[in-house]
């Protein structure tokens, strides 16, 4: 049977290169651009937790609560999910970082004896790497506004506004891409059928002959569902690969264009579970392409109805 | 085996190829069909292998009634029966042997009996020497003794051959009606079409004439 199929697939490929040559050149042209949205829509996902140590969370405390309360604050925010660590900071270490930083600037201040402390306490959450990505954007809301309605809380803050800014341009990326992407789709499922149908006419003697001969509806179609899922497998690899060139090429570039974004050169080209997708991507477009030409042939009265088919 | 009741066949709603046939084969007799070119032999033929479906009447062979064969259940219905086409209709894209062996394969055999099965046939069509060329590279009446092998091959329990001896000489074509009469002696219904009377006298076998698409029994 395999045999049987390779040997079919050659012949497709004998007889009308022209036209498979142009399908994969298609194809593989649709999965690049389709790799690198994914790849590229990784890579703006993952920028947030490359900046990992600025995605943290303070919780501002009120003035007046006892020690009680502030453990059991401590204890809630710590059993939180995507919680990696939770540091106390009192209302003087505030005041000493705060002039540590800033002192220079004011010199006066560090000087002044009557200075009444103005900063409160808090608690800094540092958070699990999960929830560094703009796409995590809504999880981190929401486990800022848990944590806004604990008693003795005053203020959550965890640069909002750039965060959401920033995730929102992700998703706006996300979106757009997927109407490319799905379109793109559209289209190679086209191509990978016209494909097909050129292999089915020139087989269609054969076909014919093995209707004749007692070959099974399944027998007829696998081959030119398997060339299709090949040719769409085939065209994914490529792709990637020529994405990971691409992507390797253009990271050198993007890393020195763009260093304030403090890439420190850590550019992915495709996380590994995309490496397997893809090419599964591309085999079930290949093999839905031809699924929808496959369905035509082989109803048992191939001869008989040859004619009016063509 | 081959039943036919009432059976019509119209082509794209003009002509009458075959006009209220009725007609019975016995399982393993040796039938020949004879009659004038367009009398409606091949048309016949393929209604019997399920090629083409009836205008209207019955048809029950091998068992399968034809009228009411399910899509799914075809193959296995032309595994029951062997067919020499009128037109061979040989893959050009294959040798001798991969043309034989084709019915073997699609029913999934083992690599070792379906080269064993292809040469014995082969040998008995005197083809085993042209084994690795391809259709075009033979002249007619080899193509003839191809599709012949073809239709052999599985051992089926039906084999109908139309003009098998169409493009043989004399001594040709008496080998190849002795090779069918005994695959008939092996228990196979055999159903021949010919215009050639000579054979058909000299085999002393049940003969059906059929003349502008209707049976006159002889
Ligand atoms: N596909 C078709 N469409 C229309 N008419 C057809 C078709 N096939 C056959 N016919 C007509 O049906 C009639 C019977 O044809 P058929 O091929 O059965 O004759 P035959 O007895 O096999 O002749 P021959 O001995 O020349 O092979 C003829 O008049 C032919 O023109
Ligand atoms: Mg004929």
């Amino acid at each position: 049977m395999l045999g049987d199929f390779l040997e079919g697939y050659l012949r497709s490929w004998k007889n009308h290169s022209v036209i498979q040559g142009t399908t994969l050149v298609v194809l593989t042209g649709t999965f690049f651009v389709v790799t690198l949205f994914i790849s590229i829509y990784q890579n703006l996902d993952q920028v947030l937790t490359q900046w990992g140590e600025n995605v943290e969370m303070t919780a501002f405390l009120s003035d007046d609560i006892g020690l009680e309360t502030l453990n059991e604050i401590g204890q809630k925010i710590r059993k939180s999910e995507f919680v990696r660590q939770v540091k106390y900071v009192s209302k003087d270490q505030a005041v000493e970082t705060f002039l540590s930083q800033m002192g220079s600037f004011a010199p006066d201040l560090i000087e002044d004896k009557n200075f009444s402390n103005p900063l409160p306490a808090s608690y800094e959450i540092e958070l699990t790497e999960n929830l560094g990505k703009a796409s995590s954007f809504e999880k981190l809301v929401s486990l800022a506004d848990f944590v806004k309605t604990l008693p003795g809380v005053d203020e959550v803050s965890y640069g909002q506004g750039w965060i959401e800014n920033y995730s929102s341009l992700v998703s706006q990326f996300a979106k757009s891409s997927w109407a490319i992407v799905v379109i793109l789709i559209a289209g190679s499922l086209l191509i990978v059928g016209n494909s097909i149908r050129s292999s089915i006419f020139t087989r269609r003697d054969e076909i014919e002959v093995m209707e004749l001969v007692g070959a099974t509806q399944n027998r007829i179609r696998t081959p030119f569902l398997l060339e299709g899922a090949m040719l769409g497998f085939s065209s994914a690899l490529l792709a990637i690969f020529m994405c990971w060139i691409f992507i390797l090429w253009q990271s050198k570039l993007i890393v020195s264009e763009l260093a304030f974004l403090g890439l420190r050169g850590e550019i992915q080209v495709l996380s590994v579970s995309m490496f397997f997708l893809i090419p599964l991507l591309g085999a079930m477009v290949g093999a839905g392409g031809a699924y929808v030409c496959v369905r035509r042939i082989s109803t048992g009265w191939a001869a008989a109805e040859r004619l009016e088919q063509w | 085996m081959i039943q036919f009741s009432h059976t019509y066949k119209t082509y794209s709603g003009q002509v009458s190829a075959l006009k209220d046939i009725n007609l019975e084969n016995d399982k393993g007799e040796f039938v020949f069909l004879i009659g004038p070119s367009g009398a409606g032999k091949t048309t016949l033929f393929k209604l019997i292998s399920a090629f083409d479906r009836a205008s209207s009447g019955d048809i029950r062979v091998a068992g399968y009634d034809l009228n009411k064969i399910q899509s799914r259940e075809i193959p296995f219905f032309r595994r029951r029966i062997g067919v020499v086409y009128q037109d061979f209709k040989l893959l050009k894209s294959r040798t001798v042997f991969e043309n034989v062996a084709l019915p073997l394969v699609v029913r999934n055999e083992k690599p070792a009996a379906i080269q064993a099965r292809v040469n014995e046939v082969l040998d008995q069509v005197s083809l085993l020497g042209k084994r690795t060329m391809y259709p075009e590279q033979l002249s007619g009446g080899e193509q003839q003794r191809v599709a012949i092998a073809r239709a052999i091959v599985p051992r089926p329990g039906v084999l109908i051959a139309d003009e098998p001896t169409g493009n043989l000489d004399p001594d040709l074509s008496r080998e190849i009606m002795s090779l069918l009469e005994r695959v008939n002696a092996q228990g196979t219904t055999v159903f021949v079409a010919t215009h050639d009377h000579e054979l058909v006298k000299s085999s002393k076998k049940r003969v059906v004439e059929i003349q502008q698409g209707e049976i006159q029994e002889a």
